[in-house]
């Protein structure tokens, strides 16, 4: 099902009314802004077993608002319904009555390039994966019951963050403070930017693993400046925070004749363009991340005449890693 | 700039930062802060910090709820701790002892210099990497050597060696205390005062030590305590006033 418009889904304390999702081919697509809240004086409305399958996507706002009169209550609660967020403009999150045992993701999909933000806070119980896009909030806290995947790194920038599960595998990067409340057996190590805690009883064990807070941070971030290397002699580019949410260029041509060495990772967030005589020489074996989404189906790599026999390509619109020796 | 780490412990056996394995590294850039919560009285880090790589930049707090005894909230058993922050780094325990809260291995490698704002316990080898090590006070125990291969960077105000064999640098400032067996694995030039107390030794081994200040020998009714000199090349130098005395109701003290 595809709505075109808002959806807005308003239960009663009758169980089992409201939007119902128990098969796994279920998909519902909401292109618009969506609402769930319950009616005035309902006190024991809930959407508990409304959402068991199948997959929802929310390509607009998400609010859960609720009526008058109650106290809190599951009026979103999806038990294992994937979500998903997948909009073309940035996305805001908001909940009323959240908490793990109240309105709550489970299984949450972020997979938009203009990112979603969490204007309260807010309870995923199952994995959170980030696909495209990064991720911030406002205020509050939002509560991870599983694992946190970004594969690329760097692009869950919420404030805070309470990882409740009992094993945790978490980015290599993110920019959060983090609060382990539950088992916390790390399946990998991380580097944060941010303040670190392990809550009573609660546990982080580190498991074999490298922890930090060193700190990586967007030093220099072109979100949609364009970076022209166009010198008359090589030119080292190096960046000691790479990351597509940390330092990081948007368009980077590069023009110059001469030669251009990356010396560390880089990420070109949107569009690397080779001019007809630009000479892209060897770094130190390092990776050049490229095209978020170059826009308008163009490419994202953009090559004239170029001498890149080096580099492996990280196509991060295909997800595919190019090397051209 | 990196973020601080705040564990809080509770009387759940096994909660809290876990490092239990060789290859756990964990590296704070921040202040570190590690507490208990209020009236849980049994709280322990006991079995928490066995293994793997502890490194602080901050300043380090141990800190505690209300309601509760002395516990061990942060007690390393394994877990090598290193201060290697790039601004002067503060140490504070409340609740330090060698049953307590206290490191085991630790390492100083901070050229900007830490600071012990309280007693402090290192229960294995403390070793100087880079910078000085200072106090404002109380007193510092290592359970094992003092490693200083420059000589002269321990600079805290009091030290107490409870180790059954010692090696220390060749010169440090304090007033330092053996209450171990102390069999000395080399000699050492000491600007400040020493001293054994009763119960403890200080066996020369052929080796000369020095000390700018007071000596003091408290020997007990156990045979064999206090300064031991049986060797012909042990040399002991007292600048200062020595004093030997036996510990009270100790009636069958004999050095």
């Amino acid at each position: 099902m595809v709505v075109n418009g808002n959806l807005l889904v308003t239960i009663t304390s009758t169980v089992g009314d409201g939007l119902i999702m128990t098969n796994a081919a279920d998909e519902v697509i909401i292109n618009g802004d969506a609402v769930f809240t319950h009616a005035n004086n309902n006190d024991q409305a809930t959407s508990v077993g409304n959402f068991t399958n199948g997959v929802l996507k929310f390509r607009g706002h998400f609010t859960q608002s609720n009526g008058t009169n109650s106290g809190t209550r599951p009026i979103f609660t999806a038990t294992c319904t994937k979500v998903v967020f997948d909009g073309a403009n940035n996305q805001n999150v908001h909940f009323s009555d959240v908490g793990a045992a109240f309105s709550r993701f489970q299984d949450l999909d972020i997979d938009n390039t203009a990112g979603v933000t969490f204007t309260t806070s807010a309870v995923a119980s199952g994995t959170v994966t980030i696909l495209n896009g990064i991720v911030t909030s406002t205020t509050g806290t939002v509560t991870i019951g599983d694992d946190l995947i970004d594969a690329v790194g760097g692009r869950w920038q919420a404030l805070n963050i309470t990882f409740s599960g009992p094993i945790v595998s978490l980015p290599a990067t993110l920019m959060t403070n983090a609060t382990f409340t539950g088992g916390g057996l790390l399946e990998n190590g991380f580097n944060l930017t941010g303040n670190l805690s392990v809550a009573a009883g609660g546990r982080m064990e580190v498991n074999s693993h490298t922890v930090s807070n060193s700190g990586t941070r967007p030093i220099f971030t072109s979100t949609g400046t364009k970076v022209i290397l166009d010198g008359p002699g090589i030119q080292n580019v190096s960046f000691s925070d790479p990351g597509p949410g940390f330092s990081r260029i948007h368009d980077l041509d590069i023009e110059n004749a001469t030669g251009v060495t990356f010396n560390t990772d880089a990420y070109i967030t949107r569009q690397l363009t080779l001019g007809a005589n630009a000479v892209l020489n060897q770094g130190a074996g390092e990776h050049l991340f490229y095209g978020a989404d170059a826009g308008g189906g163009g490419r994202d790599l953009q090559c004239g005449q170029y001498a890149c026999p080096w580099y492996d390509y990280h196509d991060r619109g295909s997800g595919n890693a190019t090397n051209f020796e | 700039m990196g973020g601080d780490l705040l564990v809080t412990i509770a009387d759940n056996v096994g909660d809290g930062l876990i490092m239990t394995d060789p290859s756990d590294n964990v590296t704070i850039e921040g202040d570190a802060t590690f507490s208990h919560s209020n009236n849980n009285d049994q709280a322990t880090s006991v079995g928490n910090f066995t293994d793997g790589l502890l490194k602080f930049r901050g300043q380090f707090t141990q800190t505690n709820g209300t309601n509760s005894g002395t516990r061990p909230i942060f007690a390393s058993t394994g877990t090598r701790v290193v201060f290697d922050g790039t601004n002067n780094q503060n140490i504070h325990f409340s609740d330090s002892g060698p049953s307590f809260s206290r490191f085991q291995n630790l390492d100083i490698d901070n050229s900007a210099g830490v600071t012990f704002t309280t007693s402090a316990v290192a229960s294995g080898t403390l070793t100087i990497l880079n910078g000085t090590v200072t106090s404002t006070t109380g007193t510092v125990t290592i359970g094992d050597d003092l490693v200083d291969a420059v000589g002269g960077r321990w600079q805290a105000l009091n030290t107490t060696f409870s180790g059954a064999s010692v090696s220390l640098p060749a010169t440090l400032t304090t007033n330092t205390t053996f209450t171990g067996v102390g069999l000395l694995e080399n000699g050492f030039d000491l600007t400040g005062d020493l001293s054994v107390a009763a119960s403890g030794n200080m066996a020369v081994n052929s080796h000369t030590v020095s000390a700018s200040g007071d000596l003091g020998v408290t020997i007990s009714d156990a045979v064999g305590d206090g300064l031991i000199m049986t060797n012909a090349s042990d040399e002991v130098i007292i600048h200062g006033n020595a004093t030997f005395t036996h510990a009270s109701n100790n009636d069958q003290a004999t050095s």
